[in-house]
């Protein structure tokens, strides 16, 4: 009978041992598996980024060479045509209305010129920083349309490098643009805040008439969505939408330290 | 209170950590485990009724008959639906396990004597699926979260602990004898503990989001 004891006390310490064995080698095994898949999907997440601020830079230098072109090329040469314009429309007896309108035309068309030269190189953010080429932008789209635009950004303590700051000023230019082209919105704001994590949080608000989400989700977005989500992968941040028929909410998290 | 008695309150009282648990995360499982939740609060009712059923007939076989294939096809619905199969698959496991549990009670054995070979089934079938799912997390190669920070490890590992036990006992059991016998519920008891300790420590896998 103590055999039997004993016999059955063993079987089950051994079953018990045995499927400890396996649950410990699965545990011990697949934490190897999994840290070495995470290793190499942290590394592609790194390349990828290196790309995307590649990209990002080679935009940029192209952007201004693209204003540089159209602000001393094209745009001096209208200015010296409507300078010639005007010049005729003195000189003129004869179609006198028809020489003013040519020169209102050239006049609209070099402000234009201005216009995309000033957006494509914010050469105002190497002079009066992010807040006040913001502030400029924001003022020159309340003189336009009938949306209330409103901009917060909050006094860092610390500033915020070069690179991201040309990074901001290009996802909000693009978010406003949006709002602007699309909503349909009377008031939208945006607010930017740096929360005691390190964390620089951009909120993008407006009562427009939304826009499908779905669109994101399979990865169909507007160049312009698609732009904004690739500078804030380059600076490995998060983008979060909210969109309703009663307006967006757009929330941008960047690690600033 | 002989300490035979101790491990049998433990283990009766271990059955509600399953339920307590699962109440506490309810809103943020999934729907195989608000199944086990429902499931586990029957165990509790179902086994209050044993013993008082025992009490007047003086045995508890019949029910125990009755329990195995409502416990095999709720636990083997949790691995279905991690395995995602055709629902003809979990029929027809359930449906021969079911018939094989009344040719045991009514053909093979009585009700009145112990379920000896759907027992044995049904922990066979059930560790099969545990080792299945481990198998499947040992060569999934584009994992990168760790096995135990999910809710099914914990399960498999509270049914392959207990259904190991339960295999061994059974196999055991023509030659349990006092006190043997005594030590096999013992040891079932301490064994029925841990896996109501692991099946509730499967649920605090459902985290809370922040």
């Amino acid at each position: 009978m103590e055999n039997l004891t004993i016999i059955y006390l063993l079987g089950t310490l051994f079953s018990f041992l045995l499927v400890g064995f396996i649950i410990y080698y699965v545990i011990l095994h697949q934490k190897k598996v999994s840290e070495y898949n995470l290793q190499l999907k942290e590394q592609e997440l790194r390349k990828q980024q290196a790309l995307l601020v590649a990209l990002t830079e080679g935009q940029e230098t192209e952007r201004k060479r693209l204003a540089e072109e159209l602000h001393d090329g094209i745009g001096a040469k209208l200015s010296g045509l409507n300078m010639s314009l005007e010049y005729l429309y003195n000189q003129a007896i004869t179609d006198i209305d028809l020489l003013k309108q040519v020169s209102v035309g050239v006049s609209e068309t070099i402000d234009e010129i201005r216009e995309i030269s000033q957006n494509l190189k914010p050469s105002s953010l190497f002079s009066k920083g992010l807040h006040k080429s913001l502030a400029e932008f924001v003022e020159r789209l309340n003189t336009k349309g009938n949306c209330d635009y409103h901009l917060y950004i909050e006094n860092f303590d610390e500033p915020i490098s070069q690179e991201l700051q040309f990074g901001l000023y290009r996802i909000i230019s693009e978010l406003l643009t949006n709002i602007n082209r699309h909503a349909q919105a009377t008031e939208a704001s945006i607010q930017v805040l740096l929360n005691n994590d390190g964390v620089l949080q951009l909120i993008a608000e407006d009562n427009g008439i939304g826009f499908k989400t779905e669109y994101q989700a399979n990865g169909k977005n507007g160049i312009g969505l698609q732009n904004i989500e690739n500078r804030v992968a380059a600076f490995i941040g998060t983008i979060n939408i909210d969109s309703t028929a009663q307006g967006t909410t757009i929330i941008i998290e960047i690690p600033v330290t | 209170m002989v300490f035979s008695d101790i491990l049998t309150e433990i283990s009766k009282f271990s059955s509600f950590l399953p339920v307590i648990f699962g109440l506490i995360y309810f809103k943020k499982i999934n729907k195989p485990f608000k199944g086990l939740v429902y499931f586990y609060a029957f165990c509790v009712f179902f086994e209050y009724f044993i013993t008082e059923y025992k009490k007047i007939y003086g045995t508890n076989i019949p029910l125990l008959h009755l329990l195995t294939p409502i416990e095999f096809s709720m636990f083997f619905w949790v691995f279905w639906k991690y395995f995602n199969q055709h629902i003809l698959f979990y029929l027809s496991v359930v449906s021969v396990f079911i018939a094989i549990a009344f040719l045991d009670a009514f053909y093979i054995n009585t009700i009145y004597t112990q379920n000896i070979v759907a027992r044995p089934t049904e922990s066979i079938v059930l560790m099969i699926a545990s080792f299945y799912y481990f198998y499947l997390n040992l060569t999934n190669h584009k994992k990168t979260t760790l096995i135990y920070s999910e809710a099914m490890f914990w399960f498999s590992t509270g049914i392959l602990i207990y259904f190991t036990i339960n295999f061994y006992m059974f196999l055991m059991i023509s030659q349990l004898v006092p006190p043997t016998a005594y030590l096999s519920i013992d040891i079932h008891s301490i064994f029925n503990t841990i896996a109501n300790l692991l099946f509730a420590k499967a649920f605090t896998c459902f985290k809370w989001k922040t």
